[in-house]
């Protein structure tokens, strides 16, 4: 690569807006080893759903491919729209857009709980032949609206005694949003309203009964609340109620029961192993066996005997025991580092840009990844009790895929604004 | 890394903010990076570790489908390697109604648009229809085939096993036929029908099959197998783990729906034939003695008669047999009327299933092996050898029977003959079977030193015979034999063996002394005909001197010259045997008089070849002794036996007498020279026809026919031969037999105690009313009932 980035420099993260009108588009070199290990993930992901999926779909449609055909037009929409995406000039969504989206999300998502009331499962949309979880969208949604708010909070934030004096130095605010931050003028207004969106978004998915993307949300939110410079007791406080929350239902899961029995069935089949009647048990005995019968090597690509109907649609939540089963415990661990790749470049990406609105949104996106993982990976380990969550680039799922890489689009788009080590910049630094 | 750089140069971020901010981004990056690499590699790893091989095993106990290809068993040859028993391959008949269901359910229904219910209707009648096919071809029930094959919920039924080649074949052809459900119009507008093939809804599997050719042939020798191909009685059992062989498996992976996963998953273990097993039963004399046996249970109506032929020297059992039996193909069907009409009492009762395998062990088991009876006085050889060994007698002692003996001064034990014998020396009480005499020998010899011989003779033991459910001997004990029980003991009676065990310690008798274990498997054989073990003959013991079985043999060789075994003499061989008839003491309650009687003996005397065992249990009418029913059976058994062994007969004077002669030409001489030819021989020529010279004679010369012959001769060209009818002998002295052979211009040959006073004839070998030629050859047999109680 000719034009080297800009290494080692103590640099200030950049909290205004940019000056002026933002172009829509961009011209920066996007960040290649990111760019590899997505590419990599997605082909690899792809591969391994098609192996995963083919008795499924061969049994399900007659065609053994026919799922891998789908989810291989969902990937190539998505990576001509990453590719898009990375090119547009991420910052105008630091506007009034942001909260237009917010909004619209928000509506949205009562929306599709108002059209499924009647259904067993209310978190889809359904257009003609195509449907979608809105939930997808408001997870990125979740990301923009926290990275925004907290560019805004900035300077209130983290340090109380900096308080409106530094406050200023938020540039190129409107008034409205000055307005906002007349009345958002301390640490503590900050955080419950940082915290009141994470409450939103939980609350309006949790209506969905979608347990699963309640629980990621809430993690995000948290983790961006983290980054942005919440102060740490709350995080204590926090710890401390969900710890007790999760031992008070781990030891007596009678406590859902008040709550509409909600999740009770999941966990009292998590914790005594006995399937009252439905298939969760099955599923993810089916998946522990496929992983103990992985061993260190695995039974080779394509070999996996679980696959063959034993694992309830094996290309979705499950996808990893198939993985782990054909690949073993090398394959499962070298995926798991590719996504701990993933993540830690994500990462540097993040602290090298000199935009926080940037910076935030790239952090927001690779916890996103990496708490889908964790949490899918722990229920197909047995670990928690089954949620219901896909692993990022390996489950089937054309919606899932398609945003997955619009989002990696976002964190292209950031990477490409990471200044050069180019001859000006050499002597702007000296 | 250019993070982690920076902070070692302790490079200075100007704004507290940004470094908050990095710091924070730092914590919660590598926060999540921790569980994201540890905890799945962590909790796999347990995984693995911890239950790797539960799982791995549950998982394909899942996946793997395991069919068993069943081993051919081994096959059972007698001791000249003519197969008796050979295992076929078979076929068994799966269906899976499950599949055939879901098929109408999905696809036929379509055939069906106007009805929602037609295509059940369809299917039941399809079901019906098929099964009444596959009845048919398999020649079984139809209704248990149609109500398996409508048990819509399973995906696998056996429907029938043990198929052969034929009907395989039979159902193959029907399974390819298409069945047509409906019709549709295709593109050119022709009405075409839809059809399937019943083939994708049935399948075989590999079955063995045992096939007997000679039905109830040594049936309880060779024993029976169970549904699943393991022994159940006689060889089969004993040496099940021999002839079973090692199945093999052919594994297939299925998936989660039962369906077959395609290739690549599928291995398979040939299996290896079970061995093979060379009895020791030669089929000739098995079908000798089973003849006998069969010809005795007809004519006296026995409730079972047994026999069993062992080779004296090894021990070796050369025939066995009890009737009634059964057929090793059809072994399931009682064929006691008794037992069927027992069972049906508990019909519908839960003990049903029980009673009825009780029954048919009962039918299976092996009389002369699984039960044991009360030997009588066959068994006073066996004190005949003890008291001559302990030198208490010897063939000069006499002893004087007075129609009874006092025992105890409240025992008096009773001669079979009332009257008592009076004056006999050893030998003449044992061809009396005179119990006192015995009695007394018993007496002198005293409990310890009988009990000594008793022991030896094996009588407390089992014979340790290679076949299953030998009966263990029910006697009195050493401690608990007085006085009385000693005495009753030395004559055969109150006390319990297996024909076996007697037979074994005849032998003992019969080969100078030395007791055997018995044995039915000669030599165990590998598929291809390779040796793979051979029983050696076991010595259990020297129960007596050599000299004294010669001197026990020699006094029962009288017996049978003229004691009460005569019925068992045979010209040209010296027989040696006893007789005994035992009353059934545990059967006195139920008021009938129920006894056995049995004839044991050998032969060559001076060295026997052949032991033969003979016994009639239970039979009714008249009371006639061992003497009378079972030594003919024994004679008629050992007579072909041991022309069939080679064993050369050596007449006595008085017999050459009137062995046969041979036939002389007479062909082309006047009638007058050749009736002096003739009588000069004995024998008798009657002359057919006006001719003046002999044209042609029945017999033709060179024939052998008995001394007082007759040869017919034909005088003229074209005479119509004579033929007469033969005349009904039984009951005739051998005088008569003579006088109306004569008149009748019948050879009669003579077999049996003729000779002997009141011998009479009670078979012969053509039955009365026969037409045969003028001249034709026949046996009488004759049998002597006088002064035969024993």
């Amino acid at each position: 690569m000719n034009p080297k980035r800009l290494p080692n420099r103590p640099i200030n993260i950049n909290t205004a807006r940019p000056q002026g009108r933002v172009k829509l588009f961009q011209t920066g070199a996007v960040d290649i080893p990111f760019l590899f290990l997505v590419f990599l993930l997605f082909a690899v992901g792809i591969t391994m759903m098609y192996s995963a999926s083919y008795v499924y779909a061969m049994n399900k449609t007659g065609h053994p491919n026919s799922y891998f055909f789908r989810q291989l037009g969902a990937g190539a929409l998505g990576l001509v729209a990453m590719w898009i995406i990375s090119k547009v000039d991420y910052r105008i969504l630091n506007s009034y857009w942001t909260p237009v989206a917010f909004f619209f999300t928000v509506l949205m998502l009562l929306g599709t709980f108002a059209i499924n009331i009647h259904n067993e499962i209310k978190r889809w949309i359904k257009i003609g032949s195509f449907q979608f979880q809105p939930s997808e969208i408001a997870k990125f949604v979740l990301i923009l609206t926290m990275a925004y708010l907290i560019c805004i909070f900035y300077r209130v934030m983290p340090v109380n005694d900096l308080k409106r004096r530094t406050a200023p130095r938020v540039a190129n605010l409107t008034r409205a949003e000055r307005v906002f931050l007349d009345f958002f003028d301390n640490n503590f207004k900050c955080t419950v309203l940082l915290a009141l969106v994470v409450v939103v978004f939980c609350g309006l998915i949790i209506i969905e009964s979608h347990l699963s993307c309640t629980i990621l949300m809430f993690l995000m939110g948290v983790s961006m609340m983290w980054v942005g410079g919440v102060k740490k007791k709350w995080f204590v406080i926090l710890g401390i109620i969900v710890a007790v929350a999760v031992i008070v239902v781990y030891l007596k899961p009678d406590v859902l029961k008040l709550m509409r029995g909600f999740g009770y069935d999941r966990v009292m089949v998590w914790k005594t192993k006995e399937a009252s009647g439905d298939a969760d048990n099955w599923q993810t005995r089916q998946s522990l066996l496929a992983i103990g019968s992985g061993g260190p090597f695995g039974v080779g690509f394509g070999n996996s005997k679980q696959k063959y109907l034993y694992i309830p649609e094996p290309q979705n939540d499950f996808i990893f025991a198939v993985i782990v089963e054909e690949l073993g415990y090398i394959g499962g661990t070298l995926i798991i580092l590719l996504f701990a790749a993933l993540v830690c470049r994500g990462f540097m990406i993040a602290t090298r840009t000199r935009d926080l609105f940037g910076a935030l949104l790239v952090i927001g996106i690779v916890m996103q990844v990496a708490l889908q993982v964790i949490l899918n990976i722990a229920v197909v380990t047995d670990t928690i009790p089954n949620t219901g969550i896909g692993l990022p680039f390996f489950s089937y799922g054309g919606t899932a895929l398609f945003f997955m890489l619009c989002e990696m689009g976002v964190v292209l788009s950031v990477s490409r604004r990471i200044p050069m080590r180019t001859a000006v910049n050499e002597e702007e630094a000296a | 890394m250019s993070f982690f750089r920076r902070l070692l140069k302790k490079n200075v971020v100007k704004c507290r903010s940004d470094l908050e901010f990095k710091r924070r981004a730092r914590a919660i990056t590598a926060a999540i990076l921790c569980v994201l690499v540890l905890m799945p590699m962590l909790r796999i790893g347990y995984i693995m570790i911890a239950h790797g091989d539960e799982y791995r095993e549950e998982a394909q106990k899942n996946q793997l489908y395991d069919t068993q290809i069943p081993a051919l068993r081994g096959t059972i040859y007698d001791r000249n390697m003519n197969e008796m028993v050979t295992g076929a391959t078979a076929w068994m008949l799966t269906a899976s109604p499950a599949g055939l269901h879901s098929f109408y359910k999905n696809t036929v229904k379509k055939a069906y648009p106007e009805s929602e219910t037609a295509w059940e209707d369809a299917w039941k009648e399809y079901t019906k229809e098929i099964g009444r096919e596959i009845g048919h071809i398999l020649g079984v029930r139809i209704k248990p085939i149609v109500l398996n094959l409508r048990k819509e919920d399973k995906s696998y039924v056996r429907l029938q096993r043990k198929i052969d080649a034929k009907q395989k074949n039979d159902l193959d052809e029907l399974f390819s036929e298409k069945h047509a459900y409906g019709t549709y119009v295709n593109k050119k507008g022709e009405q075409k029908d839809l059809t399937f093939k019943a083939s994708s809804f049935f399948a075989f599997e590999n079955d063995t099959l045992r096939m007997y050719p000679e039905n109830n042939f040594a049936s309880t020798i060779i024993g029976v197998t169970s549904a699943e191909g393991e022994g159940i009685t006689g060889v089969e059992k004993y040496y099940n783990a021999e002839l079973s062989g090692i199945a093999g498996r052919q594994v297939t992976a299925k998936d989660a729906h039962q369906n077959p996963i395609e290739s690549g998953y599928e291995s398979v273990e040939e299996p290896q034939q079970g061995n093979g097993l060379v009895l020791t039963i030669d089929e000739n004399i098995q079908y000798y003695l089973e003849n006998a046996l069969q010809n005795a249970l007809d004519a006296t109506k026995a409730k079972g008669v047994y026999g069993i032929v062992m080779e004296p020297a090894t021990g070796a059992v050369l025939a066995m047999s009890d009737k009634p039996d059964f057929d090793l193909n059809n072994p399931r069907k009682l064929l006691d009327k008794a037992a069927v009409k027992e069972l049906k009492e508990y019909k519908n009762k839960p003990e049903y299933n029980a009673k009825l395998s009780e029954k048919l062990f009962e039918q299976w088991d092996s009389f002369c092996v699984t039960s044991t009876y009360e030997p009588g006085s066959t068994f006073k050889i066996f004190t005949a050898a003890a008291a001559l060994e302990e030198g208490v007698a010897d063939l000069n002692t006499t002893y004087t029977c007075g129609g009874a003996y006092q025992v105890t001064p409240d025992t008096l034990i009773h001669c079979a003959n009332t009257r008592g014998h009076g004056y006999q020396t050893f030998t003449q009480g044992l061809m009396n079977s005179c119990n006192p005499f015995f009695i007394n020998l018993g007496q002198k010899l005293g409990v310890d030193n009988f009990y000594k011989y008793f022991e030896a003779f094996g009588f407390t033991e089992r014979t340790g015979i290679d076949l299953t459910g030998e009966a263990m001997p029910i006697v009195h004990s050493h401690a608990k034999m007085g006085k009385v029980e000693l005495a009753s003991t030395s004559f055969g009676q109150s006390f319990r063996v297996s024909p076996i065990q007697m037979i074994t310690a005849g032998c003992a008798i019969a080969n100078g002394g030395q007791l055997m274990t018995p044995y039915v498997v000669d030599s165990i054989i590998d598929s291809k005909g390779n040796l793979i073990s051979k029983t050696e003959p076991k010595v259990r013991r020297q129960a007596i001197s050599n000299g004294t079985a010669a001197t026990v043999r020699q006094m029962m060789e009288a017996v049978v010259e003229g004691g009460t075994g005569k019925n068992a003499y045979i010209e040209g061989y010296r027989v040696a045997g006893k007789t005994a008839t035992s009353e059934k003491l545990d059967k006195r309650s139920t008021g009938q008089f129920l006894y056995v009687a049995s004839f044991l003996c050998f032969a060559p005397a001076d060295n026997p070849q052949v032991a033969v065992l003979v016994g009639v249990d239970e039979p009714p009418g008249q009371y006639r002794g061992g003497g009378v029913l079972a030594a003919p059976i024994a004679k008629e058994v050992l007579e072909p036996t041991l022309k069939y062994l080679g064993v050369e007969p050596q007449y006595t004077e008085s017999e050459l007498k009137s062995v046969s002669k041979t036939t002389p030409s007479l062909i082309g001489k006047t009638i007058v020279d050749a009736r002096s030819k003739a009588s000069s021989q004995g024998i008798t020529l009657k002359v057919i026809g006006s001719g003046e010279t002999v044209l042609s004679q029945v017999p033709s010369a060179g024939q052998s026919i008995p001394e007082k012959g007759v040869i017919i001769a034909y005088t003229e060209k074209n005479a119509r031969s004579e033929k007469v009818k033969v005349p009904d002998f039984t009951g005739m002295t051998a005088a008569e037999v003579n006088e109306t052979a004569v008149r009748y211009g019948l050879n009669v040959a003579f077999s049996g105690p003729y000779q002997s006073a009141g011998a009479l004839v009670y078979k012969q070998s053509i039955a009365t009313d026969t037409e045969v030629q003028a001249g034709s050859r026949l046996t009488v047999y004759f049998q002597a009932t006088a002064n035969m109680n024993d």
